[in-house]
């Protein structure tokens, strides 16, 4: 190649040349003579394109024209009290472009692979072009049943990349380049986002055998107030680009929205979705998606080998170690008084992991692709139920798991009291602990009333998503006197009140159901029953 | 009860689409929310008034409030130090006017350190920049508009 480039330079520049030299001196003169003609032809090409660099081949070699290289990103290290730090990383899977720089169009493509290397052959060869890796990875999609699509965006649907200066690649020979995207440069955080990501669609491979062709998409910029979340409708991910919290670097919140991308896109989520606090009890289909959410980014960064998986870390996004937001652990969860009960989501990432420990991954994979898309409303109640009809209760019967977090999928104590005859008599003014379980569990008591006398028969201290249905009956057992299903028409307070006086003195009865009407939510649930 | 749950089915099914645009799942946020900023356009040098909000989103039995100021900076008027009781899910607002005498890069810390009724604490520090130092942006390169809705934003990276 170096050969033929030298030929065609010699011919236009060495006619009429008066010098008479030996063979071998007009040889070396001619060939350094080219050299120099070489650089000004080069030199001449670049000057349209800002710049060019390169023009001589790394490698020569005969026939082709390649331009090879790897690709990095500046990452942030972090750990449970913010960054600790900062290491190149290779971008992998990325798209790479060829550019010609006089018209912007693309050339040639290709992608990195999982070291960041790429190499793009040019036919025919090119001057003015420049090299571009796109936080995207679709020339990857399409290539075979692993294949993922992923892509970083701004918010004008912009896609972010990193360019090599503008060279001659016009001679055969292969041509290097790499690239780096940095940190200080603004280019670092949408690949690091996009790192996040593969590892993410990586982990989903791996356990499921494939992707899916829904495009992974995500949505960052400088600047971004929007907010951190996933949307459903758009199904995409969003992420804060704020001065004071910037999440672009914080691999655990995208890894916990991209869990809700998996779930909406592999299994199924009824999350009502709305703020959430980690120490808050909520509609538990909320709990369920964001405590799988937080879960699924811990087991990616545990199957990646990350190191200290079990927490969630998000930083301000600030400059320089630490800029801490918070972080908690979902091993032996932080705040643990409060992380209880299939309402709280930092309990149901704990049952998760927990599960994930002792049983692995594809249990609870199973669960979530194949039997919650069959529940009408998704939460831990469906994931418990799931578990056991998928059979992976042969390989872990997570109970105590379960209760470790006070999340109560058994029997109560009073058990059996399904029926007027099998009520279990109760003291006036004590409170009894019961729960609704197994499905359609009812819990019947009976007390004795005095005539003219006003009693108040409650449900109290709800946990694990009880709704409570009251149903007073008659001595006979059978005759409804009254019912009571929120003993508030405001608010979200789902336990039942029922006031009332006595016309006759007799044993009357009490049957307590988990609401199933219009709008039910929860199957089981936990609560305590008094009479006074 | 069951008419009113019901009626509340109906409302949903009315306001679907627009329940349906809110269904979105935030990222995990602590139990006490922070937000430090100017409370308006402020002359630099000169007086600024900052506004320190704070919303306690659990049952706590205490707060402390603390604002760390560099040296040069004076406060003129707002309490340093601070610690209660506030309402679960309400804002408090604590304003600070503070006397900055110089164009310089300041961070103004604050660190609320929230007690729960179970006796675990959650420490949150929010900084807010004063006069921050302009980020580079030498190293972007250019946003070039390509075919159908396709732009591109290349960042130097040699």
């Amino acid at each position: 190649m170096q050969d033929a480039r030298c030929k065609k330079v010699q011919g236009s520049r060495l006619k009429g040349d008066f010098f008479q030299l030996s063979a071998f001196s007009f040889q070396l003169f001619s060939c350094l003579l080219s050299l120099v003609s070489c650089l000004f032809f080069f030199a001449s090409c670049g000057s349209g394109g800002g710049g060019s660099s390169g023009s001589t081949p790394t490698t020569p070699s005969s026939g082709k024209t390649t331009v090879s290289g790897a690709v990095q990103f500046e990452d942030r290290t972090f750990d449970s009290t913010g960054f600790t730090g900062t290491q190149n990383k290779a971008v992998r899977f990325a798209d790479i472009e060829i550019i010609n720089s006089s018209n912007s169009s693309v050339i040639a493509s290709a992608s990195t692979d999982i070291n960041g290397n790429y190499s793009v052959t040019l036919s025919p060869p090119s001057s003015n072009v420049y090299v571009r890796c796109l936080t995207s990875t679709s020339v990857v999609f399409g290539k075979g049943t692993k294949a993922y699509n992923i892509e970083i965006v701004n918010g004008s649907n912009s896609i972010y990349s990193v360019v090599s200066d503008v060279f001659s690649a016009a001679s055969t020979g292969t041509y290097s380049k790499n690239l780096n995207a940095s940190l200080v440069s603004g280019a670092g955080g949408p690949f690091n986002i996009l790192d996040t990501l593969t590892d993410g669609a990586e982990f989903v491979v791996a356990k499921n055998g494939s992707f899916t062709s829904s495009k992974v998409k995500a949505i960052w910029y400088d600047g971004n107030t929007d907010g951190t979340y996933y949307s459903a409708a758009a199904n995409d991910l969003h992420f804060l680009g704020k001065s004071t919290d910037s999440d672009c670097y914080d691999d655990m919140v995208i890894l916990h929205e991209f869990g809700h991308w998996v779930s909406n896109n592999f299994s199924k989520d009824n999350s009502p979705g709305g703020t959430h606090t980690i120490t808050g009890h909520y509609d538990i289909r909320l709990a369920w998606s964001e405590g799988w959410a937080t879960f699924f980014g811990s087991s990616v960064r545990s199957y990646a080998g990350y190191s200290n998986p079990e927490y969630y870390v998000d930083t301000t996004g600030g400059s320089g170690n630490g800029n801490l937001l918070f972080s908690y652990e979902i091993k032996t969860p932080s705040y643990s008084s409060l992380a209880t009960g299939s309402d709280n989501e930092l309990s149901v990432s704990s049952v998760l992991w927990n599960i994930f420990l002792s049983a692995g991954f594809s249990g609870v994979w199973d669960v979530s692709k194949n039997y919650l898309p069959t529940a009408v409303e998704v939460s831990l109640e469906d994931f418990w139920d799931g578990w056991f009809v998928r059979g992976q209760g042969s390989t872990l019967n997570p109970s105590s798991i379960f209760s470790a977090r006070s999340i109560e999928y058994a029997s109560d104590s009073y058990e059996s009291d399904n029926n007027r005859s099998q009520a279990k008599t109760v003291t006036l003014g004590t409170s009894y602990h019961h729960t609704y379980y197994p499905s359609g569990d009812e819990d019947w008591i009976s007390f004795i009333a005095t005539s003219g006398t006003t009693y108040t028969i409650e449900t109290l201290n709800l946990t694990n998503g009880a709704d409570t249905h009251l149903f007073l009956y008659s001595t006979d057992g059978a005759t409804l006197i009254t019912s009571n299903d929120d003993r508030s028409l405001t608010g979200t307070d789902k336990s039942s009140l029922i006031t009332w006086t006595a016309t006759a003195t007799g044993t009357y009865y009490v049957r307590s159901k988990a609401y199933s009407d219009s709008g039910a939510i929860s199957t089981y649930g936990s609560y305590n029953l008094r009479v006074q | 009860m069951l008419f009113s749950k019901n009626r509340i089915s109906k409302i949903i099914s009315i306001f679907f689409p627009i329940l349906f645009l809110l269904l979105i799942s935030s990222k995990p946020i602590p139990p006490i929310d922070v937000i430090i900023e100017f409370a308006k356009q402020s002359s630099i040098p000169g007086m600024v008034v900052v506004n320190l909000r704070v919303i306690p989103l659990v049952e706590h039995s205490n707060i402390d409030i603390q604002i760390e100021l560099p040296e040069k900076l004076k406060l003129l008027s707002g309490t340093k130090k601070w610690n209660g009781i506030l309402e679960v899910d309400k804002t408090e607002t604590f304003q600070y006017q503070i006397y900055i005498p110089d164009s310089k890069t300041y961070e103004l810390k604050a660190v609320i350190i929230l007690k729960m009724i179970t006796g675990e604490t959650v420490r949150r520090e929010e900084t807010l920049e004063i006069n921050p130092v302009a980020k580079k942006n030498e190293y972007k390169k250019n946003h070039i508009k390509e075919g159908k809705d396709r732009g591109v934003i290349e960042f130097k990276g040699e």
